[in-house]
């Protein structure tokens, strides 16, 4: 039996030897040759892996050069092509090389070190995104921690020349602005989500899908200015309400699209258990749907907030700002951003730092609204 | 004294234009389990789902013909009412993941905006779920919501929400094809409980389910009925050609 084991280990290993090169035209290249080569010698060094690649980079750092001689670009310029050329020449150059080894193990060996190439740098990429929120993050509280105080938040901004001050007029009117915002917005926005994803393959629902998403892509600014010949003209006063205005339409689409995204994973068969029982339909949207998508369409609704609530263009022609506490609707009103806006671009080192504090706010609150949603989805997903 | 509960004349039903059910006449009595058996898109399910009003939810599906529930013309009732009458229990067990056991029984009286008394409500939701025989296995976590419990028992906790509208007739929309041999018996067992007080119309693909639970048996083929006959008497001595190649597996 043992003999047998040993002896069929033996054929084994004499068929793996004998397909354990592969049949590849052309003599076969040192990898190390090829990469050293180009390392020194860029596309003159890449002539040795592949004649064809050699000549092709040798033309394009040509091209370059000369390109950048007409121009008349910097030095600099010149060397960020020509050292993009250098890389280009090494990356072809060690892949025409690899190419042409015929061992399969030497193959695989390399193989596997690309993997563990490519892996280690998706690792490191993952990690690089977050750094910027981490810089910012440190930055703004770094900032910004040091100007809040019970004071700041119930004080208005104190003129020029006088020290303290606070923010009590932006914190009043973001939220009374976000507030009304809400309340124009959640319910269309979840009454045509609803819609959408109940009758998706209708014609109406295709082209107000596509005017969603097309709203979704319109710049801020240019809200706020259609907002401003809207309301601000006829009314002939900056005010509150159009600021709300401008911030539903912003808000609008995320909510639209959250909700349609969240009753489309629904499964029919819950629809369909509803109607079974002689439910009318209008209450199996309401008792079953809607409760059985609630965790998602709030999410969605708190996503818009945190989105809106940091939004400056539309404000700059619609609630305009207003240095004092204001809570009618037909005034201009402060938000955090227009008063972040504003105070950061004013010579003064005080309200330098009331912007930094209003900041400070503004990324808590957004920061706030975030963890809450991922706490809310994972606490109040109905299991399915 | 035996009396028809549903019978059809010349029934059709069309997905846009495609005709799925071709006319159908079939008369089925009261307080009787009628299995409809036949291949994959026989139009079977849809023969079902028109009897209580649920083809016509899918776009494009429509019917003709005359189709009655107790000598009333069903297409000329209320859809609403029409379903309250008639309970179903889908492929799937289908409980609202948002409601808990309890709240899940009464559904169609929640759902539905139908006032009921506390005492009632204990007494339909107990009595319904010892007619699915579930009422042992739930009775301490009635308020736990009702995903948690195992597909068998999901499946009956569907058949205890369709029994608490007291229907006169359940459909029955292969219930057990999703369900493990152990929970398959469990609900087949629940059938023959049930004969006593409805009358029970089962799909099923499964032909030993079909001669195992029915007192009748309907097949479907390509669209027609071609036969509707005592479970027995299709088993053993089958009239059309169709019929038997079917049951003897020796369909090509």
């Amino acid at each position: 039996m043992i003999i047998m084991d040993i002896a069929n280990q033996h054929n084994q290993q004499q068929t793996l030897s004998m397909r354990q090169t592969f049949n590849i035209a052309g003599k076969q290249k040192s990898v190390l040759v090829a990469f050293l080569l180009t390392l020194f010698f860029g596309p003159l060094g890449l002539i040795y892996a592949s004649v064809t690649g050699g000549i092709v980079m040798l033309l394009i750092g040509v091209a370059i050069i000369v390109i950048g001689k007409l121009l008349a670009a910097s030095i600099m310029s010149l060397a960020y092509g020509l050292a993009i050329v250098w890389i280009a020449c090494m990356i072809w150059g060690y892949n025409a090389a690899k190419q042409t080894i015929k061992n399969i193990e030497t193959r695989i060996t390399f193989r596997n070190s690309e993997s563990i190439l490519y892996k280690s740098l998706i690792v490191f990429l993952a990690f690089v995104i977050t750094l910027p929120l981490i810089i910012v993050l440190i930055y703004i509280i770094k900032q910004g921690v040091t100007q809040v105080n019970w004071h700041f938040l119930t004080h208005v901004p104190a003129p020029v020349g006088e020290a303290g001050g606070g923010i009590s007029n932006a914190l009043l009117g973001s939220f009374i602005m976000v507030l009304i915002a809400s309340v124009i917005a959640i319910p269309v926005g979840m009454l045509a989500g609803i819609y959408l994803s109940e009758n998706p393959k209708t014609r109406l629902a295709y082209y107000s899908g596509l005017c969603v998403d097309i709203l979704q892509g319109v710049p801020s600014i240019v809200v706020g200015i259609v907002v401003y010949f809207w309301i601000v003209k006829p009314l002939g006063t900056f005010s509150a309400l159009s600021g709300s205005v401008a911030l539903a339409i912003m808000m609008l689409p995320i909510v639209i699209r959250s909700t349609e995204q969240t009753l489309k994973m629904l499964p029919d068969s819950l629809k369909e258990a509803a109607l079974s029982l002689g439910v009318p339909y209008h209450r199996v949207i309401i008792k079953v749907i809607i409760p059985c998508g609630f965790a998602g369409i709030l999410s969605g609704i708190m996503l818009s907030i945190a989105r809106i609530i940091g939004e400056t263009a539309p404000l700059l022609f619609t609630a305009f700002g207003n240095p004092y506490v204001s809570t009618s609707l037909t005034k201009p009103m402060e938000s955090l951003p227009h008063l972040i806006f504003t105070y950061a671009t004013s010579p003064y080192d005080e309200w330098h730092n009331l912007a930094w504090g209003a900041s400070f706010m503004l990324l808590m609150f957004v920061l706030i609204l975030n963890i809450v949603t991922k706490v809310i989805t994972r606490k109040w997903k109905v299991q399915l | 004294m035996e009396s028809t509960i549903v019978s059809s004349e010349n029934f059709n039903a069309y997905f846009g234009d495609n005709h799925v059910v071709k006319d159908v006449n079939i008369k089925i009595k009261r307080n009787e389990v009628i299995a409809v058996m036949g291949p994959s898109g026989c139009g079977k399910t849809t023969y079902l789902r028109c009897i209580n009003r649920m083809h016509e939810l899918i776009p494009g599906a429509t019917s003709k013909g005359l189709m009655k529930l107790d000598d009333q013309d069903v297409y000329k009732m209320n859809a609403i009412y029409v379903r309250y009458k008639i309970g179903m229990v889908f492929q799937r067990p289908n409980p609202f993941p948002n409601l808990s056991i309890y709240e899940n029984v009464i559904a169609g009286y929640l759902l539905n905006g139908l006032k009921i008394s506390k005492a009632d409500k204990d007494v339909i939701v107990e009595k319904s779920l010892t007619s699915a025989a579930l009422w042992k296995e739930v009775k301490d976590s009635l308020h736990k919501k009702g995903t948690f419990l195992s597909g068998g028992q999901q499946q009956r906790l569907c058949i205890a929400r369709a029994i608490a509208m007291e229907p006169e007739l359940i459909l029955f929309d292969e219930p057990t094809s999703a369900l493990d041999p152990i929970s398959t018996s469990s609900v087949e067992t629940l059938f023959h409980e049930l004969k006593a007080n409805y009358t029970l119309i089962i799909v099923t693909h499964n032909m030993q389910q079909a001669a195992r639970v029915s007192d009748k048996t309907a097949f479907f083929y390509l669209g027609e009925l071609v036969e509707f006959d005592d479970t027995k008497t299709m088993f053993t001595n089958p009239k059309d050609q169709r019929t038997q190649n079917y049951i003897t597996g020796r369909f090509s």
